[in-house]
């Protein structure tokens, strides 16, 4: 397999170096940048140039991307699999709009790994795929050859190189079982340092999470813990951050009645509360699917929403897709579902999709969207419609109809400056990306 | 003598022993080698497990893998491997046991495939049994052991844990001491303890359980137990998997198992936590009985003598011998060969090449020695059976253990193999009268151990392949080709059905 390396920063403060030596199946491997001749020997890795690199042809390589701003390229490249290795957002670097490009590229990725451990379980709430790149297991758990070097693999570098071969080999036996193992290694980590720290509400927090992942019904034990912790603490805002959880934690033991009870108990607002009626009444009609996805994703795991979701054909589960995957910035699964449910032979205001289809903006918006004020635009959990297809027409380089899109969301909000201020922006973290030393 | 001098010259001993040690030119400290029983669970390790015990060992060492489970693949390892002997998963069966009663030399070591060694880890384990002959079982430190021996531990890369064992050998070397029980993934043993209180108790299912149990039973004969200090070796551990609550599950009982037979009832045992509960005085208790180390039908792969020689002149550079040793060394997938290339000095250039110390070169001056060395080759070197191969024929890989298998498994003391291309000759003899000769392909054929199978000259009409005239007492069977064709008059009388 060959691979190409799209770093944020240059080779010599390249954070991976060593994961580099541990790639699977490794043949040629790129890196787009500049290297010096000791560098290059030393790693054996070859350097490309921005030039090159758009010759490449992406098909036979896989792509380990760790900065959000080579999208664009990564898109254009048409890899045969990305990675994306997602990273706190980096000093200097505006923070809302790297957590927004990161959240496309993992979105986009086939394989996502981090060393961020808030990463890594954020992630794993909004998808099947994340490998965490850190570990406190003392041991070593496998080894890999190359040439005459035998190195010895931590647990999670271990995990790293199992899921990368999944990739080109998904069907082979135990495949996806590494998920399984690296969110277990946390969970007993985490168990015992709850008997260390036996005072530590997030340390037990933290354990409940990763039991919970697992399937593990000791999720509710130091769920329970954690939250008496916090009260004992003096800390009585965890309704909604940790008596919620309990809800999830029912509904995949699949005790749904106590899930619906305990989420009312944190419904506040105004939405919540109708959350909460909508939630009562599948209850009462026994929809318990769309029950069970809803109480997922207000506990904001929308990968086990996402999941039950894509299985039901009933008119309801839709837009609770829809949402989810607008939620997850799964902006392009988000713009097919919509152009699959809409009216067909709606000629007027259809708007050209980046692939060459259609979306026909005279559908009738689910029922999860709201119009926005004064406008016929619809608005999913807070994203307008046209932005979330601006920003991908802007991702696979289509200038223009990017700004035809961000035109007609700001010809109803006035925001135009806005997201004309982001583009600007992101074209500058592109260039002055591309600019440093390569 | 005065002190200072006494101490500067034990240093200076010490640091020469060192030198020697690290550059591997000691000698390990026993007459007739060891064995090594690696336990084969994890295929994704055994093979570099298998390289660096063999690079790290000396010469006198004789491997023996066993599977340990259904699924393990043994093939890749046996092509990898050839000096080694293998022991497939047999259920119902505990296959180290059966190893064990293999093994032929004054000690043992049994040890997993996911235990990696480094320079000098074998002579360092057996120092204690010089120091001490009341020892009679050594263990080094590793994660799996228990105690101050327990030593969880990372390294980045194989030179990252040499220099690690290197550092922690020049500041330990020498120094061991007594253990109550051992039960980590390396374990080195006597022949004689292991004779008088036999193998594992494969009931108690988990394998530290089974290492403690047999410690505790050699205690009970007065063995002392001891660990090295300076030893370490690196025990990779494997990574929990989705059928590991099954799996512990069934642990359980092996657990109940142990502490029943110990009378240690209600205690709590938690080997990976390094929680393993003993009696305190195991010479007072009843010794519990051994457990039978028997050699099974299904014994290790026979030894099989492969004799190579070329009927035409080499005109190979060293390089290319030595590759092409290599690839007809690596393309045969039979487990067992002995190796012994027979040249003629005379004829041909005679590029060395390393060989095995096991295998052979023999060189022999011209022609007619060349041919009396062929045929009485079987005398020189014991193995089971003889095959003879040419350097210039093609093999294809399961050539060896097909005809091997034959020999073995049929009642015909010579097999001649007429699947092949370079068999040029058609299967020509039969039907012909038996007043003729008969003349087989050499390259062809494979006998019995013991016999002199007959003479060897050229063939008249090429003048380039090797011919073999049986002795007129063997029973000669073929394979390959239509099966009535294998049934054969025996020469002297009868037939022989392969």
């Amino acid at each position: 397999m060959n691979y190409l390396i799209l770093s944020h920063v240059p080779w010599e403060d390249y954070p991976y170096k060593r994961l580099l030596d541990l790639l699977p199946e490794r043949a040629e491997v790129c890196f787009a940048g500049g290297m010096t001749s000791d560098q290059q020997a030393g790693s054996g890795v070859r350097p490309v140039s921005l030039a090159e690199l758009k010759t490449l042809d992406g098909k036979g390589y896989t792509i380990l991307v760790s900065s959000p701003y080579w999208l664009q390229d990564v898109l254009a490249l048409k890899p045969g699999y990305i990675v994306a290795l997602l990273e706190p957002c980096p000093e200097g670097e505006d923070n809302t709009m790297w957590d927004k490009y990161s959240a496309l590229l993992a979105a986009r990725a086939d394989l996502v790994g981090t060393a961020s451990e808030r990463l890594y379980l954020e992630q794993n709430l909004y998808r099947p795929k994340v490998v965490y790149l850190g570990g406190d297991h003392p041991l070593s758990c496998g080894l890999i050859r190359r040439g005459d070097r035998l190195f010895f693999l931590t647990d999670y570098e271990a995990i790293w190189t199992r899921a990368l071969t999944e990739l080109w080999q998904p069907a082979s036996p135990g495949a996806g079982g590494w998920l399984f193992t690296q969110h277990r290694l946390r969970a007993d980590f985490y168990v015992s340092m709850c008997g260390k720290l036996p005072a530590q509400p997030t340390v037990h927090y933290l354990a409940a999470t990763y039991l919970y992942l697992l399937g593990d019904e000791a999720a509710g034990r130091y769920l329970a813990r954690s939250f008496e912790l916090m009260l004992l603490h003096d800390y009585t805002d965890c309704l909604h951050s940790h008596y919620r959880f309990f809800s999830a934690i029912e509904a995949k033991k699949g005790n749904l009645e106590l899930a619906v009870a305990q989420y009312e108990i944190t419904a506040f607002t105004e939405e919540e509360r109708k959350t909460a009626v909508r939630m009562r009444q599948w209850l009462d009609n026994g929809q318990f699917e769309l029950l069970q996805a809803e109480i997922y994703r207000v506990n904001e795991d929308i990968a086990e929403a996402v999941r039950i979701l894509e299985d039901l054909s009933c008119p309801e589960a839709q837009p609770l897709l829809l949402q989810n995957y607008i939620t997850s910035f799964q902006w392009d699964k988000a713009l097919q579902l919509l152009r699959e449910s809409g009216p067909s032979g709606s000629e007027a205001g259809n708007i050209p999709l980046p692939d060459g289809a259609v979306l026909p903006i005279s559908a009738t918006p689910p029922a999860s969207a709201v119009l926005l004020a004064g406008t016929e635009i619809p608005v999913y959990g807070g994203i307008q419609l046209p932005v979330i297809e601006g920003t991908l027409h802007l991702l696979h380089g289509r200038r223009h109809a990017a700004i035809r899109s961000f035109l007609r969301a700001a010809g109803a909000g006035g925001e135009a400056r806005t997201l004309f201020a982001e583009m600007a922006d992101l074209e500058e973290a592109v260039g002055r990306l591309k600019g440093e030393d390569r | 003598m005065s002190d200072s001098k006494h101490s500067v010259r034990n240093e200076r001993l010490a640091g020469r022993y060192s030198y020697l040690e690290r550059e591997g030119l000691l000698p390990l400290p026993v007459q007739d080698g060891i064995t090594v029983v690696v336990e084969l669970r994890y295929a994704a390790w055994a093979g570099e497990c298998l390289n660096l015990l063999q690079q790290h060992s000396g010469a006198s060492i004789s491997l023996i893998g066993v599977a340990m489970d259904t699924d393990f693949p043994l093939k890749p390892l046996a092509e990898a491997f050839p000096g080694a002997t293998f022991i497939p998963y047999e259920p119902g069966k505990y296959g180290v046991n059966e190893a064990l009663a293999y093994a032929g030399t004054s000690f043992v070591a049994l040890i997993e495939d996911s235990v990696m060694v480094t320079p000098g880890w074998v002579g360092n384990l057996l120092w204690p049994f010089v120091d001490d002959p009341s020892v009679q079982a050594v263990a080094p430190r590793s994660s799996t052991e228990l105690g101050e021996a327990r030593e969880q531990l990372h390294f980045g890369t194989e030179q990252e844990l040499s220099a690690y064992v290197t550092h922690s050998l020049g500041r330990r070397q020498g120094e061991w001491h007594e253990a109550a029980v051992l039960c980590g993934s390396c374990l080195v043993f006597t022949r004689e303890l292991l004779q008088r209180i036999g193998g594992f108790d494969s009931t108690l299912v988990k394998r530290q359980l089974m290492v403690a149990d047999w410690c505790l039973r050699a205690r009970q004969r007065g063995a002392r137990l001891v660990l090295s200090d300076a030893m370490y070796v690196h025990s990779l551990q494997p990574l929990p998997e989705a059928h590991a609550k099954a799996e512990h599950d069934a642990m359980q009982d092996g657990v109940q198992a142990y502490l029943a037979k110990w009378g240690l009832d209600h205690s709590a045992v938690n080997v990976e936590e390094g929680i393993l509960p003993i009696p305190s005085d195991v010479s007072v208790l009843p010794p519990r009985p051994g457990i039978a180390l028997e050699k099974t039908a299904a014994a290790p792969v026979p030894l099989v003598t492969a004799v190579v020689y070329s009927e035409r002149p080499l005109m190979l550079t060293p390089e290319e011998s030595c590759e092409s040793q290599k690839r007809l060394q690596g393309q045969q997938s039979y487990g067992n060969i002995r190796w012994v290339w027979i040249r003629d000095s005379r004829r041909d250039a005679l590029p060395e090449f390393p060989v095995r110390e096991q295998d052979a070169v023999i060189a022999v001056q011209g022609e007619d020695s060349w041919l009396h060395a062929l045929e009485n080759v079987a005398a020189l070197y014991g193995s089971e059976i003889v095959v003879y191969l040419s350097a210039s024929a093609d093999y294809d890989s399961h050539y060896v253990k097909r005809i091997a298998e034959a020999v073995l498994h049929g009642s015909a003391d010579l097999v001649v193999s007429r699947a092949a291309s370079a068999m040029e000759e058609p299967a020509p003899h039969q039907g012909l009268s038996p007043l003729l000769p008969l003349k087989l392909p050499l390259e062809r054929i494979a006998h019995r151990s013991g016999i002199v199978p007959g003479r060897i000259t050229r063939q008249k009409v090429s003048g380039h392949g090797l011919q073999l005239e049986p002795q007129p007492s063997l029973a000669i069977g073929y394979i390959g080709g239509p099966p009535e064709a294998n049934i054969l008059p025996r020469r002297s009388g009868g037939e022989v059905r392969l």
